[in-house]
């Protein structure tokens, strides 16, 4: 089983699903948006946060699985993913009561995932190449702390960690048959759906086509890269907020 | 009439938060939704806008001070 993060509030529940090398910790700027009105939930996904142990599977219907055998499947919920959490959010909202969807520059949609970065990340080896590498995930680079470097470099002192992260990396390459059911399975549906990106992004840039084809209400806010969402975290939550009381 | 910078609500599992930066001097004027102070937790670090224009009259609280949910950061008139 995941390990989940209660982050308070009351209600149906809200889940936050966080991207590649962060954890459910990773949405504490974002969790006051929802817990109004929901209970917000962070998952910590396989290799990551306090689901260290749990091993990364073979391919992202798999962690998708694992999400659903860890949470409540039967009431309606909303759901928040991050690149390959959005990912994952997209393949579990085909098999969940989903009232609303919030992607932020999900893994399926865009150009795609710069695999330097994801093969670089669980390969850093100082401090100094991890603040390089995370502030190029960016556009204000005083957003990543040395704090923040120095936990994931934390993190990274196990040899176990590492090759979770290199498998989980490799489940990043393309979009796969099952994501590109689910993405159709979305299009198709009713689910009340926004799309968050930074328009400078550059691990998983924005490809304008997506916005016509994927519909839903898009948000791509300047000055900002593959985290809007702590970037513009106040615009964020704003929209995220619209979303979950008036499903725009 | 003075307006509060106030640190919003991390959630009730949030791991201790710090003010990193102040990115306006006291005495400085500021507009409504600029950026004024910088906080960080050991997974993000966030910038604080002003919720509104005026001049930073006080920061109530020092860099690297520990600071917790509804506490006053600053003060703008």
């Amino acid at each position: 089983m995941l390990h989940l993060h209660s982050f308070g509030g009351q209600g149906p529940k809200a889940y936050f699903l966080h991207g590649f090398g962060a954890d459910a910790q990773s949405w504490v700027a974002n969790v006051a948006a929802v817990s109004g009105s929901m209970e917000a939930v962070g998952i910590d996904l396989p290799g990551h946060g306090q689901s260290r142990e749990v091993p990364v599977p073979d391919s992202l219907e798999q962690i998708a699985e694992q999400v659903l055998d860890s949470i409540d499947t039967t009431a309606p919920c909303v759901l928040i993913g991050h690149s390959a959490g959005g990912a994952i959010a997209m393949l579990c909202a085909t098999r969940l009561q989903v009232s609303a969807l919030s992607l932020i520059a999900p893994v399926g949609l865009g150009c795609g995932v710069n695999q330097a970065f994801v093969q670089q990340l669980p390969a850093i080896k100082d401090d100094e190449a991890g603040l390089s590498l995370l502030q190029t995930m960016v556009e204000n680079k005083r957003l990543i702390s040395a704090i923040a470097v120095s936990r994931l470099q934390q993190q990274l002192n196990s040899e176990d960690i590492r090759q979770q992260w290199r498998q989980f990396a490799s489940l990043l390459e393309g979009s796969t048959q099952a994501l590109t059911a689910a993405k159709a399975h979305i299009v198709q549906s009713n689910i009340s759906r926004q799309v968050c990106w930074g328009k400078h992004d550059t691990i998983n840039p924005l490809l304008a086509a997506d916005q016509n084809d994927f519909g839903g209400q898009w948000h791509v806010l300047d000055e900002c890269g593959h985290l809007p969402h702590i970037e513009q975290w106040a615009s964020y939550n704003t929209a995220l907020s619209d979303l979950i009381q008036n499903g725009s | 009439m003075q307006t509060p910078i106030v640190m919003p609500s991390l959630g009730n599992e949030a791991t201790e938060a710090q003010l990193e930066e102040w990115l306006i001097a006291e005495g400085e004027a500021v507009d409504a939704g600029q950026p004024v102070v910088l906080v960080t937790t050991p997974k993000v670090s966030m910038e604080l806008e002003a919720p509104v224009a005026g001049t930073l009259t006080k920061q109530v609280v020092a860099i690297d001070e520990l600071i917790e949910e509804g506490q006053t950061l600053g003060l703008i008139e």
